[in-house]
């Protein structure tokens, strides 16, 4: 048993919440009791037993590895993750037609799905006769009908229109299924909550691949092109630039995560959630109050403190002909639309779609730099580094301690070392930054 | 997909030095200077440089990593580095930019703290390189003779090279020495935890390189 100030107890129960019997008892504080418990922990407990005082290295082993948990027990006598659900998994591949590890085949798969769809017309058809409202009726109709329909399977080359096929057809599946996910609010949960994610991810992706196997093994990444794609032969240099350009929104990247994160996450997102804010909940505090403070500053005086180069302060030359107690007067006027799409990151449930928002908040940056500036700029994180920090300091993103937290754990791998993953690395640098840079007493 | 077609390893350069010694240029000057395709992001503006390059047998494709080199982002570094195949250590050899770090100039300490940054705090198997940056420069700007760098990389066992990013001088040597280093480094050991290997194949044009 785990509370929350991280005590932990280990040893006979009766019931739920009355200790028993023998057990031992492991504090905070590394120091333990073992000896015979009873009483439950909103009454008192009645002790008869050793205490031991832990020595000084074993705690400050403990304080570095605050998320470990003192128990040798703890969490194997729950299911790992990779076997919950299993019973709904191997239902799943039955009625796709997969006994054991046999090989999947995918026709088989296919009427395995034709023969549930049209028992459930069957039973629809029972439920109509038994007079169901008819929006009801309407509803479920127009779904099974959708269903119906078997999209093209065994195309042998994955394109992006036939991925965005899939995609909606999946769309159409996940809108049944519901998945449950460990609820209950305790941060140590936090580990298992993920791997169970990542374990779902895996295993659906396996079965999807069933149906679905032009889709890239082991969950991908794999660069994909649309259909209406040219390669670019051409020897000539703008000819290719301008087809490289015109192809760019097109091309896309599959992975497993990419294709199921969108379904699975918002189901799930505000437990899980939960448990980040939860398990970042000290660092987002320390960071939040620097926030609070840093943002009472106006604009430039804000910029001067971070570091922001005084060409990148972007005000107009009114702005300096006016009075000077009007220019420390300005606030929330720099990088506003940068600030402002900074600021979703937390209605984005898949780690992608987060970090989709912090590269748009980099390119408002980058955007707004340019029209005012009127030239292409190139740039060096020695500039960009403070106006970005900038824009995180005014966005003023509660959690971004969970935030940060819960992409790292959850973006797929292959994003890391890419144009993403220095955007999320300098995210998190912010953070840290934010966190542990001394603020100046005025 | 056209060309002959060869594996790809992926490496993350992890550039450092302090503010306003090239180091954005140098990557800049890397990727813009390329025979053939790289894939250069313009989304959010030019700060993600990748380029790939032809081994003999392997692609190598770069994704060059620039960092914040001001005092008060020291503290930052260990987070770039996370999984960096190589860190490239970047210093001015003349006096010529004064706006930065007047006083620490010309301090071989500051160079060092860099590497023993790197050594402290970079995952175990990161490959360092010590560059010399600017010797475009009049002669009577150099501040920090060659034999210098040379020797500091000689005693840390580093790779050592002196460069131009404005005029590109020598850029592509030291990718390109890098390069050949790391395919070799590579075939020894199959698996190395920051070089990903992938199945992957670089789109590039019709074009010979190198």
């Amino acid at each position: 048993m785990l509370t929350y100030d991280n005590s932990c107890y280990e040893g006979e129960f009766y019931g739920i919440t009355q200790l028993q019997g023998k057990g031992k008892l492991i504090m905070p504080t590394g120091d333990s009791i073992e000896g015979i418990f009873s009483g439950s922990w909103n009454e008192g407990l009645k002790i008869n037993g050793m205490f031991k005082k832990s020595d000084g290295q074993q705690e400050t082993k403990k304080a570095k590895l605050k998320v470990q948990i003192p128990s040798s027990h703890y969490g194997k006598m729950s299911v790992p993750a990779d076997k919950k659900w299993e019973g709904m998994f191997v239902q799943c591949r039955t009625v796709l037609g997969v006994k054991g590890q046999a090989k999947a085949n995918t026709n088989k798969a296919w009427e395995g799905v034709a023969v549930m769809v049209s028992k459930g017309r069957q039973v629809l058809h029972e439920m109509k006769t038994r007079n169901l409202s008819s929006k009801w009726k309407k509803f479920q109709g127009s779904f099974v009908e959708e269903i119906e329909k078997i999209p093209p399977h065994d195309k042998g080359m994955l394109t992006t229109e036939y991925y965005n096929d899939i995609k909606r057809y999946l769309d159409r599946w996940m809108s049944l299924g519901q998945l449950m996910l460990v609820s209950g609010a305790h941060p140590r949960l936090l580990n298992h909550a993920v791997a169970e994610v990542n374990s779902y991810v895996k295993r659906i992706y396996l079965t999807v691949r069933i149906l679905f196997p032009d889709l890239p093994q082991n969950g991908g990444p794999l660069q994909i092109r649309s259909e209406k794609y040219v390669d670019i032969d051409s020897d000539d240099e703008t000819d290719g630039v301008i087809a490289l350009q015109s192809t760019k929104s097109e091309k896309q990247v599959v992975s497993a995560g990419g294709l199921l994160h969108p379904f699975l996450l918002p189901k799930i997102y505000p437990p899980l959630f939960d448990l980040y804010a939860l398990h970042n909940d000290k660092m987002d505090e320390k960071y939040w109050e620097r926030v609070q403070k840093l943002n009472k500053q106006g604009d430039v005086a804000l910029m001067a403190y971070l570091g922001v180069d005084q060409k990148f302060w972007l005000l107009d030359e009114s702005f300096f002909s006016k009075r000077s107690s009007s220019l420390s007067n300005i606030r929330d006027h720099c990088y506003v639309v940068a600030i402002e799409r900074l600021q979703q990151i937390s209605t984005a449930f898949s780690p992608k779609e987060k970090l989709q928002v912090i590269r748009d908040s980099f390119t408002e940056i980058t955007e707004t730099v340019q029209t005012t500036l009127g030239e292409e700029h190139i740039w060096c994180m020695d500039e960009l580094f403070p106006i970005f920090q900038y824009v995180v300091v005014r966005s003023k993103i509660r959690h971004l301690g969970a935030e940060v937290h819960f992409i790292d754990d959850l973006m797929e791998r292959y994003l890391e070392n890419g144009e993403l993953g220095i955007m999320f690395t300098t995210l998190y640098a912010c953070y840290y930054q934010i966190q542990n840079e001394k603020i100046p007493t005025h | 997909m056209n060309g002959n077609l060869l594996p790809v390893i992926k490496v993350k350069v992890v550039v450092v030095g302090d503010a306003g010694v090239g180091k954005t240029s140098l990557a800049v000057r890397f990727t813009d200077n390329s025979f053939i395709q790289h894939y250069k992001q313009t989304v959010g503006g030019n700060e993600f440089c990748s380029r790939a390059l032809d081994f003999k047998d392997k692609t190598v494709v770069f994704n060059i990593w620039d960092t914040a080199g001001q005092e008060r982002f020291r503290s930052l570094v260990p987070m770039y580095l996370r999984d960096a195949g190589i860190a490239l250590a970047v210093y001015d050899i003349s006096s010529h930019n004064k706006q930065y770090c007047t006083i620490l100039f010309r301090n071989p300490l500051r160079i060092l703290s860099w590497l023993l940054q790197l050594q402290q705090y970079g995952p175990r198997d990161l490959k360092c390189a010590l560059i010399g940056n600017k010797i475009d420069l009049d002669d009577d700007l150099r501040e920090v003779p060659t034999q210098e760098g040379q020797l500091l990389a000689e005693g840390h066992g580093l790779y050592f090279e002196e460069t131009s990013a404005k005029s590109g001088d020598r850029i592509d040597k030291v990718f390109n020495d890098i390069g050949i280093a790391l395919v070799e480094r590579c075939k020894k050991e199959k698996r190395s935890s920051t070089v990903s290997i992938c199945d992957s194949y670089v789109h590039r044009k019709k074009k010979t390189c190198c």
